[in-house]
């Protein structure tokens, strides 16, 4: 990674003119031989700080392969086509940023797919089009596993004593019980019961707290 | 606050009452007593009406001109008859505001309410479909496809079941919000995708004679209006009245109307008090001057005699 100065400047001294970052990610295709020479300046960078870490930390050697890396970077950017992702490949992942915002500003409270559509701007069919593209899965589905992430979260905080499962689920939207407890089941590999009543500090099964750990990232 | 309940009827004016936001003036016509139970749904936006009836009857409800009502039967014997229509199963009506609807149940029924504030359904539709959703000056059937419409309905039953079964659980904050996104959902797609058929003008002209008859028997329910006058007050010739009535509601214009007149002295024996008042006296309230007849006319529509009636223990509601 370079700071946007460093890659302008580089771009200047070294193309005679400056490289942009994109306000969207996108993807690049430079031609083989620029491509496989980052890639292998790049693994001789990772192969150093593996085994050599303290060659690295030589101010000359640092500045060296800051250097050639920038370089190469550099020309891959300058000289390689932008893959064209397309309009509505762009507009998509705009709609993901403005979404992944939403969540971010609401990480405690159940969503539904209305505060999303009016969230991102967007018709329920464009939303599903993004959600399968970027997450794999409809909106209502994605929604779905992130109340359960939320409803096992909250089981995991909280203390058997002084909360129940059905207050738990109920405060995420949760109606029907028994299907809660079934799907609850099948993502996190034990009933929700269980996981009240283990402290917080247990981690409880390894799996849970992956599939957990998912859609904290997104969430 | 949302919230639900159920509650069992042996009385048609107190089921009658527990409409609230719908107001509807049941004519029964069969003998036996009316039991119905009516279940309720109240989210933040919206209310939901399960109204189970055992047996057949012609009524006319009146819908709040200030919410967007949809209904649907939801079982029936026999194929209901609404507003001069036979229902297809699958059916579904979305009413103008304020519309009056004439129904005619033939059989024992379950029939469903749906009343939404129309602004938050208007801003539900624009935030997920993108587009207004107005409400419909004439009332209109929608043909949903069979996916969408089931959906709906499955959503109305589960919601009422949780009404019967787990009341509390209705009334916290957030099931009534994922309760209401998922219906709001499943009523919106309903509304926009569904093919609707128009009545046609012809219907539309009956329809509003049958709203000024009942406007007119509201106002003159307290004496027998003779058919002549009665054509007069709506507007329309006489034959015109009876073939509206006869599709309407499936009776003659007078017949409907002594039923609802002795309705309203079957309403007034059960509140009043047995030893301040007489059945005559109430009798002649509305109009029935001959005793004879009139005890005639009510054993035969109500299966039992107005002294009967008036002994009953009183109605609390």
């Amino acid at each position: 990674m370079l700071t946007h100065q460093d890659a302008a400047a580089a771009g200047e001294a070294l193309i005679g003119r400056e490289v942009v970052a994109p306000l969207v990610t996108q993807r690049i295709k430079p031609s083989p031989r620029l491509l496989s020479r980052l890639l292998s300046l790049h693994e001789a960078a990772a192969h150093l700080a593996k085994t050599a870490p303290d060659i690295l930390g030589k101010p000359e050697v640092g500045r060296a392969i800051d250097q050639a890396l920038a370089e190469a970077m550099v020309a891959c950017l300058a000289n390689g086509h932008p893959v064209n992702e397309g309009r509505a490949y762009r507009h998509h992942a705009r709609v993901m940023q403005r979404l992944e915002d939403t969540l971010r500003a609401n990480p405690e409270g159940p969503l539904y797919m209305a505060d999303l559509c009016k969230a991102a701007g967007v018709s329920h069919r464009t939303l599903i089009e993004c959600c399968q593209e970027h997450l794999g899965m409809s909106p209502k589905r994605y929604l779905l596993l992130r109340r359960m992430h939320l409803a096992w979260r909250a089981l995991r905080r909280e203390d058997a004593g002084s909360t129940t499962v059905t207050e738990i689920a109920t405060n995420y939207g949760f109606w029907e019980l028994g299907r809660f407890s079934v799907v609850y089941h099948s993502m996190f590999g034990e009933s929700p019961s269980t996981t009240l009543r283990r402290s917080p500090e247990d981690p409880g099964l390894g799996e849970a707290s992956e599939v957990g750990l998912k859609f904290a990232e997104f969430a | 606050m949302p919230g639900g309940g159920t509650r069992v009827f042996l009385d048609s004016d107190l089921y009658e009452a527990g409409f609230r936001q719908a107001q509807i003036q049941f004519v029964i016509a069969c003998v036996a007593d009316f039991k119905s139970r009516l279940t309720w749904v109240e989210l933040h936006h919206s209310q939901l009406l399960q109204c189970e009836e055992d047996c057949g009857r012609i009524g006319y409800v009146s819908l709040s001109p200030r919410l967007a009502t949809v209904s649907f039967p939801t079982h029936a014997d026999a194929l209901p008859r609404w507003r001069g229509s036979e229902l297809n199963a699958g059916d579904i009506f979305f009413h103008s505001p304020g519309e009056g609807l004439h129904q005619i149940m033939p059989g024992a029924s379950i029939w469903s309410l749906i009343m939404v504030d129309p602004a938050k359904l208007d801003e539900y539709s624009r935030a997920v479909f993108r587009k207004p959703l107005p409400l419909p000056l004439q009332g209109r059937v929608l043909r949903a496809s069979h996916r969408d419409a089931a959906r709906l309905r499955r959503l109305h039953a589960q919601a009422c079941r949780l009404a019967e079964t787990k009341p509390r659980v209705l009334s916290h904050p957030q099931v009534a919000r994922a309760i209401e996104h998922d219906l709001l959902y499943a009523l919106v797609t309903c509304l926009s995708a569904a093919k609707t058929s128009t009545q046609p003008a012809a219907n539309r002209r009956r329809a509003a004679i049958m709203v000024r008859f009942e406007e007119v028997l509201a106002e003159h329910i307290g004496w027998p209006l003779p058919m002549s006058q009665l054509c007069e007050l709506v507007g329309v010739k006489d034959r015109t009245l009876r073939s509206c009535c006869a599709e309407f509601i499936g009776v003659s214009p007078s017949r409907y109307l002594l039923l609802r007149r002795l309705k309203e002295v079957r309403r007034a024996l059960r509140n009043a008090d047995a030893h301040t008042v007489d059945v005559a006296g109430i009798a002649r309230r509305y109009g029935f001057t001959d005793r004879g007849r009139f005890a005639a006319a009510y054993q035969a529509t109500f299966g039992e005699a107005p002294s009967a009636t008036l002994s009953r223990p009183k109605l609390t509601s």
